[in-house]
């Protein structure tokens, strides 16, 4: 697909296939359309020309594609007012029936180290905590694809650890994750397969011909 | 782990927002500041509109020039809405309920309704006022039913007016969200305001210049009836109707896209307007004119050779010249905006001079003025990138005093010399009284652009009845710009000039702009 913005092209003759279960980071310098391409997989930005199929089928926006589909990009807007806990709680409610493998949101808050900050207002909590808290919004929930913009910006190296463990069980369960990242020991610690966008090509790294 | 499925069916967004309300607490400042800001809103509109409106009553006499400036200028308000309206969606949820509502599997057209009713309902409340105040505008050329001798404009004309207006509004406002997630039709619905609002101004000023054409105009007001206005009512109500039903339509299936983005920056446009956050408003525009834009890259010029301490200082003002330069369109609008004044003071009081048209020349002047402080404004956020030059601070807002000094002066001796030409200010010098009240003006410019975006939860006021003090942060801008051009603002009030006004506003406005810059430089 070929994928751009009024005044110049970002991504040219850009091919990729994710199977199911499976975990790819797009890494590439800053500006080479990472996030650009997560943005079309959600199905928010039209490309130029070419197809994108998520699911086995184009990003629909609907009810039920969003059902399936998580995305963590840019830091959300929190609503002024409301805890931490009560986020992710209306995560949950506006994804009922709660059907699939997610992890509960007492146990997340726990995993993610966010239990002393449980009733904190997310703007008072630190941008790791938030990162932490927008990561936990899209595992409360059940989904089939995992839509992640640099993951990792703002985590110490410990979380993301934890991080990388948290997304191999995800896929283990049959999810799948495309993820932007700069961190490749995170990319390598979750098992994803690293494709790489430069010239607004996609490579695998190490090679010079195109990626699967 | 497999969470547990919970037996209720998919979420209703009512349960949704009602779990949303239920928990989130505002604090009693933000009910305060909301409602201090409308009431605030009420008097200053109430205050502007009563005279227009005392028109229905036969009240006062009127020129068939007033009636036609002020039809152009319902005209033209309309247009500016209906920009506006697309600047900020129209359709558009909060950013909170965009970032954790609309990326879900809740039900579009739920999410989705309430904007879109608030939208439809803003649009009928403004076209409701805008209809009135167009009959208000007509009214004592109005062929009235009710007999010689009586001068009530009849209810029934009153409330066709208001339905008339709010039809007509509304199915604007509403064509606006059908091509919102259609840039093309975006930028035509753009270009149609734009040439609405021009088409006005051009009816206004030859309305202005040649009588025969505003005894042309008024002469069609006398041939309206109950008649005319009931149908012109059903048209607008029908083009409301349709608009309503086919955005009806739509919303099950409006772009997520395009709402987020709409989403994130009405959210910060809102809040910024809300507390007169004119640095943020300002900051957000240029952003948006620029992102996606490639520009051509030019040297810099060699400034610094002249003056070893004002020299680099001047290479950082530059950064404005250049971004004005890049900006025709920006020059152009100023230009045309200097006819406000004399429109805005023969609409609403009959009289190219008096208060209205004074206060016109204020703001005006200051909005001309604040086109030069770009560069201040992102200074007073950011200052990394002059500490990253190492231009001295001082001698950097000395330069950038210059160019919105310029602006403000020779905005005011355009729209000056345009009252002149209307005869109402008589004499030929106005302008030159302009160009001494520029300077001054420039102060209140760089105060505005120089005010950090205030936080109003961090300042609760002290008792509740003194203005948030975000509010009297806002007017004392204000009112320096009003203490800079004191005396040319009075003259234009009193609609005659003095010898000794020259005098009085070049001194002014030296103290005013050198208290001012001498002040600034001691909190840099």
């Amino acid at each position: 697909m070929r994928v751009g913005h009024s005044s110049f092209v970002v991504l040219e003759d850009v091919d990729l296939t994710v199977a199911g279960g499976e975990i790819v980071a797009v890494t590439g310098v800053n500006g080479a359309g990472k996030s650009t391409l997560l943005s079309c997989l959600a199905g928010l930005h039209r490309p130029m020309a070419g197809t994108v199929a998520v699911l086995g089928g184009p990003p629909r926006d609907d009810a039920a594609f969003w059902r399936a589909v998580a995305l963590v990009a840019d830091e959300p807007t929190w609503y002024p007012g409301l805890s931490l806990h009560e986020h992710l709680e209306l995560v949950r409610l506006t994804h009922e029936p709660v059907q699939g493998w997610c992890l509960p949101t007492d146990e997340l808050i726990e995993v993610f180290g966010l239990a002393g900050r449980a009733d904190a207002v997310p703007t008072d909590l630190s941008s790791g905590q938030r990162q932490r808290l927008s990561l936990a919004a899209a595992l409360t929930r059940p989904s089939r694809l995992l839509l992640l913009d640099e993951p990792e910006q703002s985590l110490d190296p410990g979380f993301r650890k934890e991080l990388a463990g948290v997304l191999r069980e995800y896929a283990g369960h049959g999810g799948t994750v495309v993820m932007a990242t700069h961190d490749l020991d995170f990319a390598a610690a979750a098992g994803a397969r690293l494709m790489l966008i430069a010239d607004g090509r996609m490579t695998v790294p190490g090679t010079t011909g195109p990626g699967p | 782990m497999i969470a547990a499925a919970t037996a209720a069916g998919p979420p209703q967004v009512a349960a949704i927002r009602s779990f949303i309300r239920k928990r989130r607490r505002r604090p009693w400042y933000d009910w305060y500041s909301t409602g201090f800001a409308v009431v605030l809103a009420l008097i200053l509109l109430w205050d502007l509109l009563a005279q227009p409106f005392d028109r229905l009553n036969g009240a006062g006499e009127a020129a068939p020039t007033q009636a036609v400036a002020g039809a152009a200028l319902v005209i033209g308000a309309a247009a500016g809405l209906l920009v506006l309206a697309q600047a900020l969606g129209p359709l558009a949820l909060s950013p909170a309920d965009a970032a954790w509502l609309l990326l879900t599997p809740l039900d579009r057209r739920d999410v989705l309704r309430r904007p879109a009713a608030a939208t439809a309902g803003i649009a009928v409340a403004a076209g409701g006022v805008l209809g009135v105040l167009a009959l208000a505008m007509a009214g004592p050329f109005l062929r009235l039913p009710n007999g010689p001798g009586t001068h009530r404009v009849p209810w029934a004309w009153l409330l066709l007016c208001a339905v008339a207006g709010a039809g007509f509004f509304a199915a604007a406002t509403l064509a606006g969200v059908l091509a919102q997630p259609w840039p093309r039709w975006r930028v035509r619905l753009r270009a149609a305001g734009a040439v609405v609002g021009v088409a006005a101004t051009v009816g206004a000023v030859a309305g202005e210049r040649w009588t025969v054409v505003s005894r042309a105009i008024t002469d069609r007001f006398a041939e309206l009836d109950t008649r005319s206005f009931g149908l012109i009512a059903v048209v607008a109500v029908a083009a409301a109707g349709v608009a309503a039903l086919l955005v009806r339509r739509m919303l099950p299936r409006f772009p997520a896209g395009v709402v987020r983005a709409g989403s994130a920056r009405a959210g910060t446009v809102l809040l910024a307007a809300a507390f007169l956050n004119v640095p943020l408003l300002t900051w957000i525009a240029e952003d948006s004119h620029w992102r996606g834009r490639r520009l051509h890259s030019r040297p810099w010029p060699r400034l610094a050779a002249f003056s070893p301490r004002l020299g680099p200082a001047f290479v950082l003002a530059w950064a404005d010249w250049r971004r004005l330069g890049r900006r025709p369109a920006v020059l152009a609008a100023l230009a045309v905006s200097a006819l406000a004044p004399a429109l805005a003071g023969a609409a609403f009081t009959g009289r190219a001079h008096g208060w209205v048209t004074a206060a016109v020349l204020l703001a005006g002047a200051m909005a001309a003025a604040t086109q030069g402080t770009a560069a201040t404004r992102r200074d007073t956020n950011d200052p990394a990138l002059r500490r990253l030059l190492g231009v001295d601070a001082e001698a950097a807002l000395v330069a950038r005093a210059v160019l919105p000094a310029l602006l403000g002066a020779a905005w005011l001796a355009l729209a000056l010399a345009l009252l002149a030409l209307t005869g109402e200010l008589p004499g030929a010098l106005w302008p030159v009284l302009g160009l001494a009240a520029g300077p001054g003006v420039a102060a209140a410019a760089l105060r505005i652009a120089r005010t950090a975006p205030i936080n109003p939860a961090d300042q609760g006021p002290d008792a509740p009845v003194t203005a948030p003090p975000w509010l009297l942060t806002r007017a004392g801008s204000a009112l320096l710009g009003l203490v800079a051009a004191w005396p040319t603002l009075r003259a234009v009030y009193a609609g005659h000039v003095h010898a000794s006004t020259f005098g009085a506003q070049v001194v002014v406005a030296a103290v005013v702009l050198g208290g001012y810059l001498m002040l600034a430089v001691r909190s840099v």
